[in-house]
């Protein structure tokens, strides 16, 4: 993990095209900004993490067979 | 074109019947070609890669056994990636998920997948609100009350 200092109102640039910024900061939460392309998905680590789990859950299920 | 799947064996089918998937499934991203395959049931369908046989994933439609799911998407950015302005052009699948006691499947309604069948792209979209009643939805019973035709809701 590659970890940088910023301060109110800087940034981060990702591949180009990717774009972090520090845009508040009260006590021990931050608020970050970010700009990214249409087709580049982002969301709070824990949500997606239940979904991955979740994913993988029904992967391991088979076609149930109802009558 | 013959493709391998874990629920049906070797099938054929057609290049138009592949779906595009630009941003995978949520932790399989790297896997983008699938398509739907229906179930005898006429309940479930499965979300086959074409690329890989062991992913596969039960799907239901969600509309079809609970009337008032309502999927909102809020950010016009995530239906353009599916290339659609209106919800009311796609098809909604949620996976399910079933161990040993089919009574006792659920399914996903945070994370639907959503289906532009015009243009066969879809996406799984994360619905920003983690709730773990909703991530595991019993639905065995909107089921099987739909197939014995009770209408009490």
């Amino acid at each position: 993990m590659l970890a940088l200092s910023r301060k109110r109102g800087e940034s981060i640039i990702i591949n180009g095209n990717i774009q972090i910024k520090v845009l508040e900061y009260n006590g021990d939460q931050i608020k970050i900004g970010i700009e990214a392309p249409k087709d580049i998905t982002i969301y709070r680590k824990e949500l997606y993490d239940v979904i991955e789990e979740e994913n993988n859950k029904a992967l391991n299920s088979k076609l149930p067979k109802i009558k | 074109m013959k493709i391998e799947t874990r629920e049906f064996g070797l099938i054929e089918i057609d290049e138009t019947d592949i779906i595009n998937f630009p941003n995978g499934i949520t932790g399989f991203e790297e896997y983008k070609k699938f398509i739907i395959l229906s179930d005898e049931s006429g309940i479930f369908s499965v979300l086959q890669s074409v690329e890989e046989i062991n992913l596969s994933f039960v799907l239901l439609e969600p509309l079809r056994f609970l009337g008032d799911y309502e999927v909102r998407i809020d950010d016009d950015l995530l239906l353009e990636s599916i290339k659609t302005t209106t919800i009311d052009d796609l098809r909604i699948y949620t996976t399910v998920a079933v161990g040993g006691d089919p009574t006792k499947m659920t399914t996903n309604l945070i994370a639907p997948v959503l289906l532009n069948k015009k243009l066969q792209i879809a996406a799984q979209f994360i619905l920003n609100d983690l709730n773990n009643d909703l991530v595991r939805y019993p639905i065995y019973e909107a089921i099987s009350a739909s197939v014995k035709g009770d209408t009490s809701c």
